[in-house]
Order: structure tokens, then sequence, then C-alpha cells
């Protein structure tokens, strides 16, 4: 359990992000019961509104953090070898990374319209 | 200590009885590992609602075949089970089900919520 030790900034982060998460899966669910956006122009105010675009961009980047520990901690447990345990993390790092820069692009180009 | 290599190793899947909060423990990881392969894909589609009317009436659409529901329905399994198994976690942190029976209690109640309320989310949406 070594490992736990050294990674408990890991651990600390990975609860952080945890809570973030279930307030905002919360808050997106109570949000959208009351205030169903079934055309575009409601769908648009709602993820474009100040408030929820901002809480919008902090999720994906909790989830990025998240994402990237629990993932790590699945491929550290499964995959041995030195080097595909690299390559396959230094995907998974690229692959989020991607996302999250893809995300703030949806975002800021929704703003602009 | 005994060398490693000495001590028995019994891994027959077919074969190891797993206690409940072994199948909750395992689930949680296939939840996350799921969730995590649909980043790009709810990306995607969160762009593509947000370009013009049109693309959000074809994401709707493409978002109501059959494949596209079924995806849905298993990322909201995916999501409330790693979400309830993930408040289960943090009692157990909080050491506040620590005892074996609530251990396997609790696992009880949040394989069996995520799928009840799934179950319930897509009668409630399909009907």
């Amino acid at each position: 359990m070594s490992r736990r030790v050294q990674g408990l900034r890991s651990w600390l982060w990975q609860r952080i992000s945890a809570l973030y998460l279930l307030v905002y899966v919360l808050f997106v669910t109570v949000s959208l019961f009351f205030n169903w956006p079934d055309d575009y122009d409601s769908w648009y105010q709602w993820v474009t509104g100040p408030v929820n675009s901002i809480a919008l961009f902090t999720f994906f980047l909790m989830l990025t953090i998240h994402a990237w520990i629990g993932i790590r901690d699945v491929v550290m447990d499964y995959v041995h070898p030195l080097a595909v345990r690299a390559s396959v993390l230094m995907l998974v790092g690229l692959g989020l990374l991607f996302c999250l820069i893809w995300l703030s692009r949806v975002l800021v180009l929704a703003y602009l319209r | 200590m005994l060398n490693r290599r000495s001590r028995p190793v019994f891994l027959n899947l077919l074969q190891i009885r797993f206690p409940v909060t072994a199948v909750a423990s395992i689930l949680h990881r296939i939840s996350g590992v799921l969730m995590f392969l649909f980043i790009p894909v709810s990306v995607y589609f969160l762009g593509k609602s947000l370009q013009s009317n049109q693309h959000f009436q074809e994401t709707l659409a493409q978002l109501g075949t059959p494949i596209g529901r079924a995806v849905l329905i298993l990322m909201a399994w995916a999501l409330l089970h790693h979400l309830f198994a993930g408040i289960r976690y943090f009692l157990i942190d909080l050491e506040w089900v620590i005892s074996r029976r609530g251990a396997n209690v609790s696992a009880w109640v949040v394989i069996s919520s995520a799928v009840v309320v799934v179950a319930l989310v897509a009668l409630g949406v399909c009907t």
C-alpha cells in the first residue's frame, strides 16, 4: 500500500473533485427538472448563462482530474510492463487534455455566436 | 516473509465466489471506465447541439435512435452506480459503515438502487 501513502494528494483530489461532480449533477438534475429546455433557444440560453457556463467548465475541469486519477489507478493495477504502462498513461492524459481543450473551444464558440 | 512465488494463487474467475462488496467495487471501476470513454462523445454532442437550431434537432434525433437510447441508458446506470458507490466510499472514509454487515447491506443498496432508478427513468422517458 506504499503507493497510497505516496498518493495521498491524489486521494484527496479524487474526493474534492468527486464532491464537486456530485453537487453539479444534483444542481443540473434539479435545474433541468424545473426548466426543461425543449427548443434550441432555451437550450442555448441554459448552457451559455454566466453561472451555468462557469459551472459547466469547472465540471469538466474536475472531471478531467477525477478521471485522470481513476483511470491511472486502473491502468497501474492491470498494465504491468513499464513501457506499455507509460504509453497507455500518456495516451489517456493526452486524450483527457484534448477533450478539455475541445470543450473550452465549444464554449467559446457558443459565446461568440 | 515467504517467497512471493510460493504463495498459492487461485484466480479462476468462474469458481471464485465474489462477495457483494467486491461486485459493487468492480462495478464502480467498470462504470468509471465507461464514463471516461463517453467524455469525447459528450463533448461532441454538446458542441453539435449548440451550433444551430438544425444541429440541435439533428442531435436530438441521433440521441433518440435505439442505439442512442441504449447508450444513454447505459451511461445513466454508470453515472448512478458510480455516484451511489462513491457516496458509500465517502461514508466508509468517515467510518460510518465499517461493520461487515453494514458494508454488505450498503453494497446491496448501491447496486440495486442504481438499477431501480435507471429502470424508472428509462420507463419515464420512453412512455
